[in-house]
């Protein structure tokens, strides 16, 4: 999945219509909140086979490492 | 059969008890066990159900069945006859087999709500048609209870599907109680509020903090299991088609 494959799914899941960049700052995201987290930990498992708690997901600071735990060439 | 008003049963009240495994199935195997029921366990792992008949104080009526609830629904009101030749005339049926998934809506679609209803809902309602049937349960007395939800019934951001399944699970006891009234068999829900067990563990990763808006505290297995046996027993005889809450208060503060 290229970059731009992934930023969609991050938005679909979020359901967030303004973009999402890489280094975008998961705080800062309004949509961003734990039931959110925990449907990042969804979408990891799913799309991308990658089992991740949800510690390890609210640990995640940007945009950016979520696409490395999905194991996305950046 | 007990005494009217006894919260007490005897060996001859086989109760069908699913979920019987882990958990609140587990719990209410348990308790019914030492309340002097014989319990038919089923779950799906046979290790684990063994681990249920070693907690049983007698273990002697506790007997296990390994079955896969959602494997074949359509036959599964059949199933119940099978158990029903093996053990006896059922006098209890409790649904306490079920699983929650706590995910935004987004990502629930159609498959997800449908494994669901599966097991919340369709296992409840075939399990219900063949315990219904005169030829496998006790006649007048006999009562069913499902396991149903707080979240039928509150505010559960997360669970829309879940909540939805148990809203159906809460209607299926209204329905029921009123269509085998006649034959003095009673059908009821619990609602228990979020209780720690494997399953919702896994499931709610702020489970902790959840359970400290409880203003009784967290609840434990023990106490859906003490009020799923009541439902169950000779002390609810004049109870049917209700839905008891039992969540520490939570849906009232």
């Amino acid at each position: 999945m290229n970059i731009d494959a992934f930023l969609d799914e991050l938005a679909y899941a979020l359901q967030r219509d303004a973009p999402i960049a890489l280094d975008d700052e998961l705080k800062d995201i309004e949509e961003w909140d734990s039931l959110a987290a925990m449907g990042i930990t969804a979408l990891l498992d799913r799309k991308f086979g990658k089992r991740l708690s949800f510690d390890d997901i609210v640990r995640m600071k940007t945009v950016r490492d979520i696409a490395q735990a999905a194991g996305l060439e950046l | 059969m007990a005494a009217v008003g006894d919260l007490a049963f005897t060996a001859e009240d086989r109760v069908l008890l699913t979920g019987a495994s882990s958990g609140l199935g587990q719990a209410a195997a348990v308790l019914l066990n030492r309340l002097g029921a014989t319990v038919i366990g089923v779950g799906r792992d046979v290790d684990r159900l063994a681990a249920t008949k070693a907690l049983c104080p007698h273990p002697e009526r506790f007997f296990p069945e390994r079955c896969d609830l959602t494997e074949n629904l359509d036959d599964l009101s059949s199933q119940v006859a099978v158990w029903r030749k093996s053990h006896g005339k059922l006098a209890g049926l409790l649904h306490a087999a079920g699983i929650v998934t706590v995910l935004p809506a987004a990502l629930q679609g159609a498959a997800e709500m449908r494994e669901l209803f599966d097991i919340n809902v369709f296992a409840a309602y075939q399990l219900a048609r063949g315990f219904l049937d005169r030829r496998n349960n006790r006649g007048e007395g006999s009562a069913i209870v499902f396991v149903a939800s707080l979240a039928a019934l509150c505010e559960s951001s997360g669970t829309t599907a879940y909540a939805a399944s148990k809203g159906a699970v809460v209607s299926l006891a209204r329905s029921l109680a009123c269509e085998y009234a006649r034959q003095k068999i009673r059908v009821n829900s619990v609602s228990p509020g979020l209780v720690p067990t494997p399953m919702t563990q896994r499931q709610y990763a702020n489970l902790d903090a959840l359970a400290q808006t409880y203003p009784l505290g967290p609840g434990r297995p023990e106490d859906i299991a003490a009020a799923a046996a009541f439902l169950l027993s000779p002390a609810a005889r004049w109870i049917t088609g209700q839905n008891l809450v039992v969540d520490g208060g939570r849906s009232v503060a």
